[in-house]
């Protein structure tokens, strides 16, 4: 700056020589020390006025230089830096040098103080009435509410106040939409809406309230009416056959009470069942599931990996009751009931070649399947939430009562399966905070029982060399019993120290499974010898103590995680056929590391190690055979397994948002050690019989991956590309014979996006996978999969798109239908005055009847082929009321 | 083996990476900034107002928009932590002035995201016109100076009783501070609100490490690149969105961004 001001006057004093008198006046500002002052303001103004003739602030070395282009004989020079006594002269006009000392001075700026009520209005709850901002073409309340400041509704319905999501959707201060807000707010009635209020850097716990800060802002809906009903609507009809879609669902709001019902059914292909699950979100950890296991089952087909609605041949009816009800001011009862009736229909071919070290086996399966799935699932949670505590009682009941019918056609004979697995569950989850001393605790509990008995019976009988001398029988019945009861406590707290944080937990958890099986042989009803049933009592006690240790550096550059779980495990195994009890005690130590580390403003590194055990899954512990299909009989009579994984990852990423390159690479190994080693053997039929032994074994893991993307935008195009490489090696027994067996896999994929025109934009995705696996010295013949995808969107008006899709998929090993070929169209229409969506959509355009995949396993090529649904037209209406 | 290989690995990016990229000093003052603007150039009379803060340390002064403040990990310490709806801002800078350099750093962070930018200036920018106008301003006397900036021509009072040759945004370079400054067709008027001492010092540390250094109309074209579409930026995996979606999106992106037509900074 300086020397431009210098340069300014330089040329001044050239053009205005002859006339004006020139007095350059410079010199050295230092302060009570005699060290220069940088900064301090020079001002050389008139004696007569305040009128500045010339300025200049001083340099680092505390030089300064002024050129005063008057004629004025006596001049007033002021000196003044921030903290230090002013310094005034009068000197005279004329080219002179000085040097000036500063010394400190008590004296302060006058401070301004800004009015507290501009500035604090934290805590704060920002109100907007509706009538302020509703007109006239406002149906619903998300109208009105997009167009409050710092309020944007995303066109997925979700909410973001000064850009980040809102955390909670209330309605008169009750949330029972928990993350579905969407429907209620796309539903009720902007009429029906008094105030939106902005609940900002809103904390749902009270008890956190002031303790942990909240980032994120809340929304609560403020209603006129005392009572609110509304909902929205949606039908569909098609075909062929003839297709139907149905979706009703109603909603009420009052001060106290709120309510959700739903009811959906169709036979598109649509699955609905996933809408029980996502109503209410809960961000508890490592949790003991309720989930159902699956011991037995029919012959499955694979189902093809796109859209359902092409192959998904079902009939569907979900109900769904949704209850809140405020009971006391601070409590909250919340009651959620669902039932699901669906039978779906399967039928396909599949060609499984079997390789062993000796031979290979082709076995061809032509399967027709019914599936009948009918479940109730129901929660209860209280809520209580107040400033010394926070208490959330969760109790569910899940019941299951589900079967499966199979026919199976083989090369020669047919046979039938029928599966029936009904299935209870029964879990209570507490979780207490409450505050001791100055610390907060939070209290955990998780308790629950499952039953399955479960029956799979196959007609005519199976393994006639082991399970009947050798000569054929009418059926094979397997039943099984299974019950689970498990309680997990656990109490924790966190303390944050500078750029540290520290996480304890503190717990006890203790399962016990009981396993009973039984396998009868028909006709001679007799139960068979100890070989073929089970008596198991399994229990796992674990007290664990977890520390989690993170690292932040202030500047960001550097984070690190340090996780160390340890845990006391005593397993004990009571197995009727098993001579000796099996039992285990460990001290097992499991850490985790993390470590994340920015290098540049571009490239970024992160490492992670980590060590864990398991023990004793007892889907693999039982000693006595158990049929799990009709061509698997397996066993496990061996000690308990045990197995120790290390894991490696290490990863570098580059981002460069001026370039608009990305590029992520990543390479992980990981190496776990078994105890027990899998036998498998494979008769001439197929049928395999699965064994444990006892041998130390392991099994390498690496893992590559490459990816890349750039965007250009001249021509609006983004292209990726992605590269992995599995290498995996493990020792197995397979037919009384060691074979270390190798699988290789890679994967590549090239994705095109772009904006051809504003009113059409492409999408083409093509990947392809190798698979390779051997064993020993054997080679298996290579797969290879492509896939081929492009999709065109035509956005004709403002109100009305069609999509067109094409997807093409291909294997190297299929020798007929080795290629499959899908075209589908979809077209919307938006009535913008009334909010209705009209929706045609056309699947299957080609009447493609199958699909055909290929996999493979270890030691087995599996080539499935799936029925289709067959070419099917369906129009659909959504409306809201 | 391996894994010490690789921490060796980590470790030795860690040193080849260092370089001199780090600014700090001390904050004495707190000067606080109202800031009124128009920058929808089809809504002229609905002016909207921010507050702007501008930190002054004996070497380096730092100028952004409250909320930046109250977003800041390193200054909110000295506030409760809470943001009212004063949080939300349309400004995203942050201008550092370096005494020592007379360098202009005017840094840039992409919102919701890790990607920081900035760009160097002389701080040099302003040719001033002094005049003998004066008034006063919340009890503090000032005087009137004219200059030329980036299309416009504005119009600031300074006060020679505060001897800091700071102003708001990249205004600098008079005997004094500026505490009211705007443009002659009053689209970004910056008034004079505050002044506090902040004892004790507030200490503020930068490492231009952590930013990519490029070039004013390359962050600008990015900046207009993010806002016209902040998915295809942000590039993020995990984010899929269908296409009939992003349309939608598109639409709303670009309306918003034509609201925002007149920067203070027209060329």
């Amino acid at each position: 700056m300086r020397s431009f001001k210098t340069y300014i006057f330089l040329m001044f004093s050239l053009v205005f020589f002859k006339n004006y008198s020139q007095s350059v006046i410079s010199g050295v500002i230092n302060d009570e020390k005699g060290q220069p002052l940088s900064g301090a303001t020079v001002i050389i103004s008139k004696k007569t006025s305040t009128s500045i003739l010339a300025y200049d602030i001083s340099d680092t070395q505390g030089k300064f230089k002024t050129n005063v282009k008057d004629i004025t004989g006596s001049l007033i020079f002021k000196v003044s830096y921030l903290g230090y006594t002013t310094w005034i002269k009068n000197i005279y006009n004329k080219k002179q040098q000085l040097l000036v000392q500063l010394f400190p001075s008590t004296e302060n700026l006058k401070e301004v103080f800004v009015e507290r009520k501009i500035i604090e209005q934290h805590g704060d709850t920002l109100s907007f009435s509706v009538a302020a901002f509703k007109d006239q073409k406002d149906r619903v309340i998300a109208d009105v509410i997009k167009k409050m400041p710092g309020i944007e509704i995303m066109p997925s319905g979700a909410i973001l106040y000064q850009g980040k999501p809102i955390q909670k959707y209330y309605i008169e201060g009750l949330d029972l939409m928990e993350g579905r807000y969407n429907l209620a707010n796309e539903n009720i009635s902007a009429d029906d809406v008094s105030k939106v209020q902005i609940l900002e850097n809103h904390q749902p716990l009270k008890i956190l309230d002031s303790l942990v800060f909240s980032e994120r802002s809340s929304l609560n809906i403020k209603l006129k009416k005392k009572l609110t009903i509304s909902g929205n609507a949606e039908l569909g009809a098609g075909f062929s056959p003839l297709l139907w879609k149905a979706k009703f669902t109603p909603m009420l709001f009052s001060k106290k009470r709120q309510a959700i019902v739903t009811y959906q059914s169709n036979n598109t292909g649509t699955d609905i069942s996933r809408q029980i699950y996502n109503f209410s979100s809960e961000n508890t950890g490592n949790n003991i599931s309720i989930e159902k296991t699956n011991w037995l089952s029919i012959t499955q087909l694979s189902k093809p990996p796109f859209l359902q609605e092409l192959w998904l041949d079902n009939n569907v009816h979900l109900a769904s009751v949704n209850v809140l009800q405020q009971i006391k001011k601070d409590v909250i009862l919340k009651l959620n009931v669902s039932y699901l009736n669906d039978f779906q229909k399967q039928s396909g071919n599949s060609n499984t070649r079997f390789f062993t070290p000796t031979d290979t086996i082709n076995l061809l399966e032509n399967n027709q399947n019914k599936l009948f799935t009918s479940n109730l699932q129901s929660k209860l949670i209280i809520e209580k939430n107040t400033k010394s505590n926070y208490i959330k009682n969760n109790f569910e009941v899940n019941k299951y009562w589900n079967s499966k019918r199979g026919i199976t056609q083989l090369t020669e004979t047919s046979l039938e399966q029928n599966l029936s697995n009904p299935f209870i569950a029964i879990r209570n989850k507490l979780q207490l905070i409450t505050t001791l001393g100055k610390q907060l605790i939070d209290f955990q509990s998780n308790i629950g029982y499952t039953k399955t008995n479960q029956d799979l019976e196959v007609t005519p009988g199976q393994f006639l060399n082991l399970l009947n001398n050798g000569k054929p029988y009418s059926k094979i019945n397997q039943l099984l019993e299974s019950t689970r009861l498990f309680a997990d406590n656990s109490a924790s707290l966190t303390k944050a120290l500078k750029q540290f944080t520290i996480a304890s937990k503190i717990g006890f958890s203790i399962q016990n499974q009981q396993l009973n099986s039984d396998l009868e042989v028909f006709e001679n009803k007799q139960n068979t010898d100890l070989d073929f049933l089970n008596r198991l009592d399994f229990t796992t006690s674990k007290g664990y103590f977890e520390n989690v240790i993170q690292f932040k550096s202030k500047d960001d550059f550097w984070k690190l995680r340090l996780k160390m779980p340890i845990s006391m495990l005593h397993i004990k195994l009571e197995d009727q056929n098993y001579s000796n009890n099996r039992a285990l005690n460990r001290l097992v130590f499991e850490p985790n590391f993390y470590l994340k580390k920015k290098l540049t403003a571009f490239w970024e590194t992160s490492f992670t190690a980590g060590l864990n055990y398991n023990y004793g899954d007892v889907s693999r512990l039982y000693s006595g055979f158990m049929l799990t299909n009709y061509r698997n009989l397996n066993r496990y009579n061996a000690p308990i397994s045990q197995q120790v994984n290390q894991i490696y990852r290490g990863a570098v990423s580059y981002r460069n948002p001026i370039k608009q390159i990305f590029i992520n690479g990543a390479y992980s190994f990981s190496r776990t050690k078994n105890n027990l080693l899998y036998k498998n053997e494979i008769d001439e039929n197929g049928a395999i019989i699965l064994e444990a032994i006892e041998n130390d074994n392991f099994i390498n893991y690496n893992n590559y991956s490459l990816g890349g993307s750039k965007y250009f935008k001249k021509i609006k195009t983004t292209i990726k590309l992605n590269a992995r490489y599995n290498q995996s090696n493990q020792e197995q027994l397979l037919n009384d014979t060691f074979t270390n067996v190798e699988k290789n896999n890679i994967h590549m994929d090239a994705n095109l996006d772009t904006e051809i025109f504003s009113w059409l934009s492409l999408q083409y995705v093509a990947a392809i996978s190798i698979y390779k696996s051997s064993f020993d010295e054997v080679q298996l013949r290579q797969v290879e999969t492509n896939k081929h995808v492009l999709n065109l969107f035509f956005y004709l008006t403002d109100n009305q798109y069609l999509k067109c899709t094409n997807e093409y998929y291909r294997n190297s090993l299929s020798e007929k239908n080795s290629s499959n070929y899908f075209l589908n169209f979809s077209y919307q229409y938006t009535f913008k005055q009334s909010n209705i969506d009209l929706n045609l959509s056309w699947n299957n355009v080609l009447n493609t009847n199958e699909f055909v995949n290929v996999y493979t396993n270890e030691f087995t090529y599996v080539e499935n082929s799936y029925k289709l649904r067959p070419s099917q037209v369906l129009a659909s209406i959504k409306f809201s009321f | 083996m391996k894994t010490l290989y690789l921490f060796l690995f980590f470790t030795s990016i860690n040193f080849i990476g260092f370089s001199q990229n780090k600014l700090k000093d001390e904050f004495n003052y707190k000067i606080t900034y109202n800031l009124t603007y128009k920058l929808d150039s089809t809504s002229l009379d609905k002016p909207k107002s921010e507050l702007m803060i501008l930190y002054l340390g004996d070497n380096l002064s730092i100028f952004s928009s409250r909320a930046k403040t109250l977003a800041n990990p390193i200054v909110i310490r000295g506030n409760s932590g809470h943001t009212s709806r004063f949080a939300l801002t349309k400004f995203h800078y942050e201008i550092l002035k370096d005494n020592r350099t007379d360098k202009l750093y005017y840094t840039l962070q992409i919102p919701k995201m890790q990607d920081q930018f900035y760009y160097i200036q002389d701080k040099g920018l302003f040719n001033w016109k002094i005049s003998e106008e004066t008034k006063i301003i919340k009890g503090y006397k000032v005087q009137k100076a004219t200059t030329s900036f980036a299309e416009r021509d504005y119009i600031a009072w300074f006060s020679p009783e505060i001897p800091i040759a700071e102003g708001p945004y990249k205004f600098n370079g008079l005997p004094g501070l500026i505490l009211e400054i705007s443009d002659t067709d009053n689209d970004y008027v910056f008034e004079f609100i505050g002044l506090e001492k902040i004892t004790p010092k507030l200490p503020y540390k930068i490492n231009l490490k952590q930013y990519v250094k490029t070039e004013k109309e390359e962050l600008l074209d990015l900046w207009h690149r993010y806002r016209s579409d902040p998915f295809t930026y942000a590039n993020n995996p995990n984010m899929k969105i269908s296409p009939e979606n992003h349309k939608k999106y598109l639409k709303y992106w670009t309306e918003m961004l034509n609201k925002e037509n007149n920067p203070l900074e027209l060329k």
